[in-house]
């Protein structure tokens, strides 16, 4: 290394071979009043998101929480290739990440940020963890999973038109073809049988077992929304500790003419409502 | 897998993240290293991890990689102030992160006696590595994918500024709207870009003005009038880099604009000039592709076109 100071920051492996996961890790700038680990968007989002979680963690550190961003394996510097990856794995190393910022910070009280996808598999890493993780905040939760791959799957269909001048495989074509063994591609990515069960097994409404303890979901508003959707507001009338938030935050997970460096509404959200819980 | 997290400072004091990896064991031994530097902003690992995908044909080629988060992107260290995408690329291509590449090969240099560099990447890192080889001697090769010639965010139209190749294909689409009645609704309905219609429709119409002289002695001058967002920092250190006998791999994707405006807009001006250098400048398209390589296939001819070149090049 050949800093002239040292880092305040610093970028770790956690594990080694297939489980390397590659970690960063930012330590509170004060007393630390919590420890965060944050879930990543998926495949193409997270990238996109990349420099708004750097920027959360930044801030999460300096208002006093020690926070760990990692890269789930198949995405950024951890372990495998993208196709080998599945939900079970992510979940598994949402579990190692919660497990390494428990060693090193010595704390048993861990707050799950995650953000899309990365927020139903931390939902899901919560209730496998329950005695280290207290909490769970989404941003722009994704309730149907099923509904998001076919989100996913637009984007072959918008390369299909551009090679071919046509599209010849819609949606169910594409998922048909996927459960038959074929990789299909969506801007680099490839999404196979594995991946697309996983996913669309996240159907965060329809699991009982979600969302017991303290959560904050925070929903992107469609068009003139602006109270929750009916089925966020359902989930949360059995869910009492289950807190939902609105804010237009501009969609900074995909390409859009801004350069994305702050989610400042999630931003504010989340650290007022984790002041909450550490009060 | 010898990937190992590289933490520097650049001459400002940012710590830039990096990822080094060495050849496996075995690999031929080579003073050659490569610098994969930050596309856009999708930092040191690129869009669907371009990068890890392009450093196994120099690794197992015994050269060893580095892959670069610049300031203020991806992991690293630093803000930047722009807020419209644009205006950041603008930035990168007119050279803003040059030192941070400069703080990596000093690094290799240092810490591995490495003492020639291939320095490249996708789109803005491609630049960023042209841009570095002015400035340092150490380059002996640049590697480009979708290597921007002009400078983003001029202030003009858009249609203005669209190539040739680019009319061709926007008239190409909207012709084949023609028995399309949304396509209809939306012209009527005032929702159309007239401007990009007429431009495409009468390419002579509404075409941007054409760019100053390039003053650099190392320009020769140009044998048609150049465009007006041509990247002023882009032909003298394109020439400089063949006058000082580098080789570059360009490679292009078929589908993408910026293969156009290479084309047109840096090939045409001085297409006598750069035949000097045909020895030296290796050009590839890649048919179809997208400016991301987002397609296994795209992705299998990008790391043959490499390999075939690093072992023309370096073998």
């Amino acid at each position: 290394m050949s800093a002239a100071r040292p880092l305040i920051e610093e970028p770790v492996f956690l594990g080694s071979g297939d489980e390397r996961l590659f970690a960063f890790l930012h330590p509170a700038a004060q007393a630390a009043r919590g420890t965060i680990v944050m879930c990543h968007a998926f495949a193409e989002e997270k990238l996109w998101s990349h420099r708004v979680y750097v920027t959360f963690a930044r801030e999460a550190a300096q208002a006093g929480f020690n926070v760990l961003r990692f890269d789930m394996r198949g995405e950024g510097d951890s372990a495998l290739d993208f196709e080998q990856s599945t939900i079970e794995t992510r979940i598994e190393d949402t579990l190692r990440a919660i497990a390494a910022a428990k060693n090193r910070w010595s704390t048993h009280d861990v707050v799950l940020v995650g953000h899309r996808l990365g927020g139903s598999i931390a939902a899901v890493a919560q209730t496998r963890a329950a005695s280290d993780v207290r909490a769970v905040a989404i941003w722009d939760p994704i309730l149907d999973g099923e509904d998001y791959f076919g989100q996913l799957l637009r984007s072959n269909m918008t390369t299909q038109m551009a090679t071919q001048g046509k599209v010849t495989r819609m949606r169910d074509a594409l998922i048909k073809a996927i459960l038959d063994g074929e990789v299909v591609v969506v801007d680099g990515y490839g999404l196979t049988a594995d991946l697309y069960r996983g996913i669309a097994a996240l159907r965060l409404a329809q699991r009982e077992e979600l969302f017991q303890g303290p959560a904050l979901l925070i929903e992107v508003p469609k068009g003139e929304q602006n109270a929750p959707s009916e089925p966020l507001r359902v989930l949360a009338s059995t869910r009492p500790r289950l807190q939902l938030a609105l804010e237009a935050e501009p969609p900074f997970w995909r390409e859009t003419k801004q350069f994305h460096k702050r989610a400042g509404g999630f931003t504010a959200d989340t650290l007022e409502w984790l002041n909450g819980l550490t009060t | 897998m010898s990937e190992q997290i590289v933490s520097l400072r650049n001459s400002a004091g940012h710590a830039l993240h990096c990822m080094f990896e060495l050849p496996p064991p075995g690999a031929p031994k080579t003073d050659l290293g490569c610098v994969l530097l930050s596309p856009g902003v999708k930092m040191r690992v690129a869009p669907h991890r371009l990068y890890r995908k392009l450093a196994a044909e120099f690794l197992e080629r015994g050269i060893a990689v580095m892959r670069v988060d610049f300031h203020g992107l991806g992991d690293s260290e630093g803000d930047l102030p722009e807020q419209q995408l644009d205006q950041l690329y603008r930035q990168v291509q007119l050279g803003r992160h040059v030192d941070d590449a400069r703080t990596a090969l000093r690094w290799l240099q240092r810490e591995h006696g490495l003492k020639r560099f291939v320095i490249g990447g996708l789109c803005g890192g491609a630049l960023t590595g042209l841009l570095a080889s002015e400035v340092d001697e150490s380059v002996v090769a640049l590697y480009a994918i979708g290597i921007p010639v002009v400078l983003d965010a001029s202030g003009q139209h858009e249609s203005q500024n669209m190539t040739q190749g680019q009319l061709r294909d926007m008239r190409g689409t909207y012709l084949s709207k023609l028995m399309n009645p949304s396509a209809w609704l939306r012209l009527l309905s005032f929702k159309s870009d007239f401007r990009s219609i007429l431009r495409s429709l009468f390419p002579k119409l509404g075409a941007g003005a054409k760019g100053k002289t390039v003053s650099d002695t190392r320009v020769p001058p140009p044998e048609s009038a150049t465009a007006a967002n041509l990247n002023p920092k882009y032909a003298p250190a394109m020439f400089g880099l063949l006058q000082r006998n580098r080789s570059a791999l360009l490679i292009f994707s078929g589908a993408d604009r910026l293969q156009f405006e290479y084309q047109e807009k840096f090939v045409a001006p001085w297409r006598a000039a750069l035949e000097k250098f045909a020895s030296l400048l290796t050009v590839e398209v890649i048919p179809q592709a997208n400016h991301v390589l987002g397609d296994p296939a795209w992705m299998a001819q990008a790391r043959v076109l490499t390999g075939r070149w690093l072992d023309e090049r370096f073998k």
